[in-house]
């Protein structure tokens, strides 16, 4: 029999309608194919348990186990799994443990590496479906669901590629990968079909998608993700080999998220930008697109982009490296964005890098700094620009 | 003098509020003008690099050489041809004392041609002549924050103690520029005496409560009812910027820089809050904006060496 490992969003539980329609489609599913299910936070925040989707009665079963347990944290698969059993599923929760992981392991990365399916496996054979709270998504005493939410991606691909399926589907409100953010894109397209290196690119570029370690496994261990909603057929396959390249333009992206940074008037002495660099990463502050300006007169300029969340930290560092290294400044920008466009094999194609900046310039769209990838095009604008960027170039390359 | 030498002049922040024409600081932010070697007199050669590259003049109306040449001749000293790289990294026309880089850099250099160079202090009438106008060119070549009058030709001033450093200053630049011409125009003829009594007392408090350290005291010393009412219209957000930037619980203290358009606030802390802030009205206003958060500069102008080919002259 087939086998289908399954990551769904718990806030597609979010009315007892859906709850019920999900249920019913797994419970058709699950009469041919077996069936594992992962569940993934996929809030920021953390949720509050007792959602619509939850029944009355399992609500209160989980309530009764809250009450009993004193660790303060509980494994949101009971609640699931039992939920299921309402319906008619066999099903079981699996917890962290229960394969081989620890709650005391916080690196999610080294932990799928020891897992155990032997119960998985067990249960499987059994006609059950095991029920896992990925990434050590708990519940705690007052009702908050915590959880990685990358980590259940990661551990849903491990899980595929332990049990030797081929396929790992993410179930998500989307109907699969879309060439533009559809809340500013009206003209947005499906995407069939990507690659794993595509997909990571479009995730560090602004794109909502399985996280980048799973991706990184799934091209690692040839899992192949099928990226759709609970009641569609269609959706995006990412598939782990590189073999769809058409050159082509495939999406664009963007991204608020980030600010500019320039060490203006750095000496030019071997060592600097290793100076800079480290005193980022020991403060533990990502930098990327970095750009060094071509050297006049003995000094560069130096600039790259940070996560917002990292600005305040990323200032006390810059300042201070500033003084040390004798630098005339730095500056700070964070009302930017990224606006890139994406494809497989467009660093082959000379024509689209002159449509990126033509476009963007027949649109009055000012670009402040720019890279490329063999399979990207990025570019800085100022944030009120992005949303304009992002359809002028979603209208040449894809409409 | 052995070449080539670099002199490093630091970016500074007039009025500050309350001290309008009298109250300057300088800010760890610099140009830096490289004399790479000398030619015949009356020849020049000026590469400019960053701010102001493209809008800068490149020959003999270039503000470092003009301000060079007066030095020069008031001095009857021969005028040596130069060749000269400037780098930028202080905004130009945004109220930062780009002009008064250029000022005490031209000076400072022709001081080191005279058989016998001048005191940094000596040189100050001379810059200020240049300028105008006192509070850029002092703190510039002096560092600190300086209090300085102006009057026929006489320069007094007193370069006040640090400031703390866990105050420091958040300079908003946006990417818009107002022209002296029309700064000095948006200022009324005359003034009640209402309000150049609440300028005469906040300045005081301004320059006492730098002096003992009472820097509590800045948000109320910073106010100004001379210049900021009418400047602050001439470029967008700037009311708004003023009003809003010194609620925040962190600012200390907020004022047009210079004759504007950037803004200076101080702040305890890392001044991000401060700095969202003031780019964000900017942004609302439909204008781009970037921020530096900056230090007082407390050395002023430095000449110093430059490593490659060492020439004498």
């Amino acid at each position: 029999m087939r086998m289908r490992v399954l990551v769904i969003s718990l806030d597609l539980f979010s009315t007892q309608e859906r709850a019920n329609n999900i249920i019913e489609r797994l419970k058709r599913i699950h009469k041919e194919e077996n069936l594992v299910i992962v569940l993934k936070n996929n809030s920021n925040q953390n949720q509050s348990f007792g959602s619509p989707g939850i029944s009355d009665e399992v609500l209160k079963t989980g309530r009764d186990i809250l009450h009993q347990i004193h660790s303060g944290l509980f494994n949101v698969s009971v609640i699931y799994s039992q939920l299921m059993e309402q319906y008619g599923i066999s099903s079981v929760a699996i917890g962290d443990s229960d394969i081989g992981l620890e709650i005391d392991d916080r690196d999610i990365k080294v932990a799928v590496s020891k897992i155990d399916t032997s119960l998985l496996t067990q249960s499987i054979r059994s006609g059950q479906v095991p029920v896992i709270s990925g990434g050590f998504t708990q519940l705690s005493r007052d009702g908050k669901i915590s959880g990685n939410k990358g980590a259940s991606d990661l551990l849903a691909v491990a899980i595929a590629s332990s049990l030797g399926t081929e396929r790992c589907e993410f179930w998500s409100k989307d109907t699969g990968v879309y060439s533009g953010d559809r809340s500013i894109v009206v003209n947005s397209q499906k995407i069939d079909e990507l690659n794993t290196d595509e997909c990571m690119e479009m995730a560090v570029l602004g794109f909502v998608l399985p996280d980048m370690e799973a991706l990184e496994l799934a091209r690692k261990t040839g899992v192949n993700i099928f990226f759709t909603a609970p009641f569609s057929e269609e959706g995006t396959w990412i598939m782990a080999n590189r073999g769809n390249e058409n050159n082509n333009v495939k999406a664009v992206a963007y991204d608020t998220d980030t600010a500019k940074i320039a060490v203006l008037g750095v000496p030019d002495r071997p060592g600097i930008a290793a100076t800079i660099f480290s005193a980022l990463s020991e403060n533990d502050i990502s930098s990327e697109m970095i750009i060094q300006s071509v050297m006049r007169g003995q000094i560069n300029d130096i600039a790259f982009l940070v996560k917002k969340a990292d600005i305040e930290r990323a200032i006390t560092v810059c300042r201070n490296l500033a003084r040390e290294t004798g630098a005339q400044g730095v500056t700070f920008d964070t009302e930017i964005a990224r606006v890139s466009v994406i494809g497989a094999g467009i660093s082959n194609r000379p024509d689209i890098p002159s449509r990126v900046f033509s476009t963007l310039a027949a649109h009055e769209i000012n670009i402040d700094m720019i890279a490329a990838t063999s399979i990207s095009i990025i570019c800085v604008v100022s944030e009120p620009q992005a949303q304009k960027a992002v359809q002028a170039l979603h209208s040449e390359f894809i409409e | 003098m052995r070449l080539p030498l670099r002199v490093k002049v630091p970016a500074s922040s007039a009025n500050l509020g309350s001290g309008f024409d009298t109250v300057g600081l300088a800010l760890s932010l610099y140009n830096f003008f490289d004399v790479l070697e000398t030619m015949p007199e009356g020849e020049y050669s000026i590469d400019i690099i960053g701010e102001g590259s493209t809008e800068l003049s490149r020959d003999i109306g270039n503000q470092f050489i003009q301000s060079y040449e007066k030095a020069c001749d008031s001095w009857g000293i021969a005028k040596k041809g130069l060749r000269v790289r400037s780098s930028n990294a202080v905004p130009l026309a945004r109220g930062l004392g780009s002009s008064s880089t250029a000022i005490v850099g031209g000076v400072m250099i022709a001081n080191l041609f005279r058989d016998v160079p001048l005191s940094r202090e000596a040189l100050l009438p001379l810059m200020v002549e240049a300028e105008g106008h006192p509070d850029n060119v002092v703190p510039c070549c002096l560092g600190g924050m300086v209090v300085s009058c102006w009057d026929n030709g006489e320069l007094k001033f007193v370069k006040m103690p640090r400031l703390p450093q866990d105050i420091v200053a958040v300079v908003a630049v946006p990417d818009f520029k107002v022209s002296t011409k029309d700064a000095r125009e948006a200022l009324p003829q005359n003034v009640s005496m209402k309000d150049a009594v609440f300028n005469l007392s906040r300045s005081a408090l301004l320059a006492a409560s730098w002096a003992t350290g009472k820097f509590d005291n800045l948000p109320w010393a910073m106010g100004d009812k001379l210049h900021q009412p009418f400047r602050s219209k001439l470029f967008p957000g700037g009311e708004t910027i003023l009003r809003e930037v010194k609620e925040i619980p962190e600012c200390t203290g907020v004022a047009i820089s210079g004759s504007g358009p950037s803004v200076i606030a101080f702040s305890n802390g890392s001044g991000n809050p401060v700095a969202k802030l003031m780019c964000s009205i900017f942004t609302k206003y439909g204008v781009r904006s970037r921020f530096f958060v900056l230090d007082e500069d407390y050395q002023g102008t430095v000449i110093e060496s430059l490593p490659g080919l060492r020439r004498e002259i």
